[in-house]
């Protein structure tokens, strides 16, 4: 449930006057000061911010708060004022159990693709600098291809992976959580090679890996699922990767526009936007390009 | 323990077929049947396996007994077997074990898929369904990207770069130009080739095989049988079948098919023989790196050395120890993703029976192999065969 709307956000430009310092994290631009964590997409049309092709108010949120536990901050209750953010994805990915009306943190969805959480009751946030120009009409088509993708008369030509087969593997898929038995086992197993059963994921994978291989899909070759969205994006790009734990994984590239992948490079794990279902967004994690 | 041999071996020209799935699946059949030397009548077969993936899912239940019905099989036991590109090597393999278990004398094996009839998006749907759906597919992954991570890696861990691929193509295009059944019969040049359009970073157009529509059928009869209906059959010496993790990421390498590697220990032991004494393999070249791997997991060459196989030209036609994908393979004859390990069987049959096109006879071949793997290689059936009952 979506609650507090009269929490007070405004976003104002100060014109060349600089009121956050800004940081690079996980493909987005972050600030903090102990009471106010702001995050915003590094992207902009014609001056105005916005979202890049994969991500949305839900993929910047879930950013933050893992940049908030990485500083050591707890939250234990939250609440929201924005209608974009899937909370059941956030609930899994953040393991805040706990979004009420009177939650500690204040979760804010900014206009222009940002987004803060503070215990304050409103907050004031300046428009940050050096964004990146994208093109617009690539902007505008990849919109209007969500639109359609997202749209409930839309019959994803993909795959069929139903809501309870991708709610059951969203804490494994979001969080990195793995089995342990002599080493990490990820994605999730049933039954060992003695025939026992595994236990549950307790060990959460560290979120950098390395590249062990990829391939670049032409759209022609992509997976039905991306067969609107992949044309506009000249295909979709995917790694295999090692993780420190031993185990692998493969994954989307995201923010690779301007790298080229190669076997031994480092990667981070983020979430974003995979593709939408039955009116469905499908959030799961991709590979960024470290070095 | 009884004996198996081949009495019969018949197929549709793969590629775009007018006809549906009744109409390919009883061509296949009757060419099958034809080709029996003597005495058979299709009221002599006791039992049928039909391997299909069943794309586009038309007719996905009862398939098999739709097609025997209208193939004058109609009221035998029948079932449609699935394991992917793979199903009807598994055919194959299910209709050898009804001989040898004793409960049936003559056998058909076959296989179908009708995969051009579907709209684009279709097509990549069922595509990409054999796959892992949960974890691959949404990574991105259909199999020319699932391949493409083998090749990249192989290149990366061994002397072998996108040249060696290219030279596996060009040689299955020269093998399949002369295959009055194969889908794409044209030559392609090595610099064609090279330049092909990228499909799936390293893999080009040219590395990639067609999607097909065609049928394959063989029939089996048990050793006491044989002679009613030929003096001169195909022995099935063995039959080798493994499974693996569906998921790339889930085996300990992606530069070798575990799958292949025990379903050929399997059948070379059960047939007393090494990869020395295969004469001609027919193997599942869906992708070209998939060529390159299965010259190294079938033991024609070591393992880091299928580039340099490739590269000297090694599995060319009467030029080399082992001629491999004598029948233009998956990327020329065509991969009509249910009938390809039947079809796989069919070349073999011809070849050791010397009635295929003479001017592609593999000479003096006395003892074939196919290799008929499913997906990424999951799954893999091997069958070896010989002029001779005991090899």
């Amino acid at each position: 449930m979506l609650v507090a709307p009269e929490q007070l956000a405004l976003y104002i430009f100060l014109g060349e006057k600089e009121m956050l310092e800004y940081s690079d994290w996980q493909g987005y631009k972050v600030s903090f000061d102990g009471e106010l964590f702001h995050i915003c997409s590094p992207w902009q049309v014609k001056g105005v911010p916005v979202f890049g092709p994969d991500s949305d108010y839900t993929t910047l949120a879930l950013s933050l708060i893992d940049l908030m536990k990485s500083n050591k901050v707890l939250i234990d209750t939250l609440s929201s004022n924005g209608s974009d953010i899937d909370l059941q994805v956030l609930k899994v990915a953040t393991g805040i159990e706990e979004i009420s009306e009177d939650g500690e943190w204040k979760l804010f969805c900014h206009e222009f693709a940002s987004l803060s959480i503070s215990k304050k009751s409103e907050v004031t946030i300046s428009k940050p600098r050096d964004l990146t120009e994208i093109d617009s009409d690539k902007y505008e088509q990849i919109n209007l291809a969500w639109e359609t993708e997202t749209a409930l008369v839309n019959v994803s030509q993909g795959a069929y992976i139903s809501s309870q087969q991708y709610n059951e593997s969203l804490n494994s898929r979001l969080n990195l959580m793995a089995q342990f038995e002599d080493k990490a086992i990820w994605p999730p197993r049933q039954l060992n090679n003695d025939g026992s059963i595994i236990d549950e994921p307790e060990i959460k994978l560290k979120k950098t890996c390395l590249i062990e291989s990829w391939t670049k899909l032409s759209a022609a070759g992509a997976p039905s699922e991306f067969s609107i969205r992949a044309p506009i994006l000249d295909g979709i790009s995917t790694a295999y990767v090692l993780f420190s734990e031993g185990t692998r994984g493969v994954f989307l590239l995201t923010d690779d526009e301007k790298s080229t992948p190669a076997i031994g490079l480092s990667g981070e794990i983020v979430i974003r936007r995979i593709y939408s279902q039955e009116g469905e967004m499908r959030y799961g994690t991709k590979v960024r390009i470290l070095n | 323990m009884v004996d198996v041999a081949i009495i019969g071996a018949g197929q549709t020209k793969y590629g775009n077929h007018s006809s549906g799935l009744k109409g390919m699946w009883a061509e296949a059949a009757k060419n099958a049947f034809d080709s029996v030397d003597q005495n058979f009548h299709p009221n002599r077969i006791d039992e049928a396996f039909i391997g299909s993936v069943a794309f586009g899912g038309s007719q996905l239940g009862n398939t098999a007994a739709l097609l025997t019905e209208h193939s004058a099989m109609k009221g035998i036991s029948v079932r449609r077997v699935e394991n992917a590109c793979a199903s009807s090597g598994f055919a194959l393999r299910d209709a050898w074990m009804a001989i040898k278990s004793g409960q049936a004398d003559v056998v058909v094996a076959g296989g179908i898929e009708k995969m051009n009839d579907l709209t684009p998006e279709r097509k990549r749907f069922w595509l990409g369904v054999s796959g892992d759906t949960e974890w691959e597919r949404l990574a991105g992954l259909t199999f020319p990207g699932t391949y493409a991570l083998m090749a990249r890696r192989y290149f990366h861990e061994f002397d072998s770069n996108h040249d060696d691929l290219v030279n596996i193509s060009v040689k299955n295009h020269m093998h399949g130009f002369e295959n009055q059944q194969a889908h794409l019969r044209k030559e392609v040049s090595f610099e064609k080739a090279k330049g092909g359009f990228m499909v799936a970073d390293p893999l080009t157009l040219y590395d990639c095989c067609p999607t097909s529509d065609g049928a394959s059928c063989v029939v089996l009869a048990a050793d006491h049988v044989v002679k009613e209906f030929t003096d001169d059959p195909l022995w099935l010496l063995s039959s080798g079948a493994a499974s693996d993790n569906l998921a790339l990421h889930d085996r300990p390498s992606i530069t070798q098919l575990m799958a292949t590697q025990k379903a050929a220990q399997s059948a070379y032991t059960m047939a007393g023989l090494s990869p020395a004494d295969i004469d001609l393999a027919e193997v599942h070249d869906c992708f070209t790196i998939a060529e390159l791997l299965a010259t190294e997991d079938l033991g024609f060459a070591s393992r880091g050395e299928g580039g340099k196989f490739a590269r000297q030209g090694l599995g060319k036609r009467n030029e080399g120890e082992v001629c491999i994908n004598p029948s233009g393979g998956l990327k020329s004859k065509g991969h009509p993703l249910g009938a390809t390990g039947t079809g796989q069987a069919v070349e073999v049959f011809k070849q050791l029976k010397g009635t295929v096109e003479p001017s592609r006879l593999v000479r003096d071949a006395e003892i074939g192999l196919t290799h008929n793997v499913g997906g990424s290689g999951a799954t893999c059936a091997v069958h070896i065969f010989g002029r001779e009952r005991n090899a």
